[in-house]
């Protein structure tokens, strides 16, 4: 080492610190505000049921994957009807086209209908469906793992609706969440395992 | 872009490379300031000695030109070369035509001039060797630099693509962070290579051009010694 090096060192720090007040000097580009108005009421979709016979060849091809039983490999997974039936009267109320299936870290029931609210909607807020308002009916489920602290990991899409950008904008909607309120204090287990429906509406 | 978070936001991997790189940085950019400060040194105590040089005639003035023949390589070649020329007129081993009377007068002391010039390129060798000196260290930086950038960057796209597969999703959201990420280790290498490359090469062409310098201050010195040697016994 020589004083060649120690100018070299002190020239480098120089040049550093410029870049950086340059860096923060830099003023952010300033986020577009949007505002909704709604002038006039919407039309609430319809949700396609199961049972309804369906015209096109591809669309009946989807609809028995809907009939199929969710698959569980890790544990015996209980299924709360009530949660289910909640969340089909959101889906008919016209909030999001998600179907939550919830099951908790040890395969006991998720009783708090306040956090599943938050939950779908803010998955909801994130999910814009390519195919809105088009006659095409499609189902992916995503799985994901809710932390304590509400940090969201380990989403990954569970079952494909058979479009590759329909997946993506499903698993976008859940990874674009990243953090929810944390876990209610009176839910006993580690985390929450949640698969999420997500199917278009006509 | 902040270089700072950029850095503090990358990989374990990326950050020893983009460190490697920094120290590469500093390291070029002093054998550049250096070498700028020993070729100024060094052409201006050359371009002293020559002033004085032209004007001495006699050998015997060479030798007493004093601190400008050590202070710059043309003062040193010239004290060797002297030095070289006193040994064989004063050794008394110039009495090789006297042992062998059937070599023609001259010829022995003619092959024996060429000890002046072994002398003088002797020296010349020792002060191009300390010329090219930390050279070598920048040729180095030039080729390891660009790879060492690729290697953060090769290391980065399969961290990119490994998440692609824990996430089951190869959209732009996760795959574009990973990938910038990436490319900024190869950015580093190129800010070390290309201006350790222009460094390179400026001083391998100065020295070139110096040893071409010595080569014709040689040949000067040794046609004026042996001129001497052969005609003033």
């Amino acid at each position: 080492m020589n004083r060649f090096h120690f100018i070299s060192a002190f020239v480098h720090l120089l040049i550093f610190s410029v870049l950086l007040l340059a860096s923060r000097s830099v003023k952010p580009i300033p986020k577009i505000e949007v505002y909704k108005v709604s002038i006039a009421p919407l039309p609430q979709p319809k949700i396609l049921s199961i049972e309804e016979p369906v015209p096109e060849e591809e669309i009946e091809k989807e609809i028995p994957k809907e009939k199929a039983p969710p698959k569980e490999k890790s544990s015996p997974v209980k299924t709360e009807k009530k949660k289910l039936e909640k969340s089909e009267k959101i889906i008919k109320k016209g909030l999001p086209d998600i179907k939550p299936k919830i099951y908790t870290g040890s395969g006991r029931g998720f009783t708090y209908s306040y956090y599943l609210n938050i939950l779908l909607n803010k998955i909801n807020k994130n999910w814009h469906n390519p195919y809105k308002g088009k006659d095409i009916v499609l189902k992916s489920t995503v799985y994901f793992e809710v932390d304590k602290k509400g940090k969201i990991y380990n989403v990954r899409l569970e079952e494909s609706s058979g479009d590759n950008m329909y997946n993506e904008t499903t698993i976008r909607a859940v990874t674009l969440a990243k953090k929810l309120p944390p876990l209610p204090k009176e839910f006993a287990d580690d985390y929450l395992k949640v698969h999420l429906e997500f199917l278009t509406a006509q | 872009m902040n270089i700072f978070r950029t850095f503090l936001e990358s990989s374990i991997a990326a950050q020893i490379i983009m460190a490697l790189l920094a120290i590469f940085s500093i390291w070029s950019w002093a054998i550049f300031l250096k070498k700028l400060f020993d070729f100024s040194k060094v052409k201006k105590m050359s371009k002293r000695f020559m002033s004085t040089y032209r004007f001495h005639q006699h050998t015997k003035e060479l030798e007493n030109m004093g601190p400008l023949l050590n202070d710059n390589p043309y003062g040193r070649i010239l004290r060797n070369g002297v030095e070289e020329f006193k040994r064989l007129k004063l050794g008394k081993r110039i009495a090789a035509p006297e042992q062998n009377p059937q070599s023609p007068p001259g010829s022995v002391m003619e092959e024996l001039s060429d000890n002046i010039r072994l002398a003088m390129e002797r020296t010349k060798l020792s002060e191009l060797t300390e010329l090219e000196k930390s050279l070598p260290t920048l040729s180095t930086f030039v080729s390891v630099s660009p790879f060492l950038g690729l290697l953060g960057t090769v290391w980065g796209v399969m961290q990119a693509f490994l998440d692609i597969r824990l996430r089951g999703s190869a959209h732009i959201t996760i795959v574009a962070p990973g990938i910038s990420d990436a490319l900024i280790t190869t950015v580093y290498g190129l800010l070390v290579a290309i201006p350790a490359l222009i460094f390179y090469n400026i001083f391998r062409a100065r020295v070139n051009s110096y040893s071409a310098e010595l080569d014709q201050f040689i040949n000067e010195v040794f046609a004026r010694l042996r001129k001497e040697l052969l005609f003033r016994q």
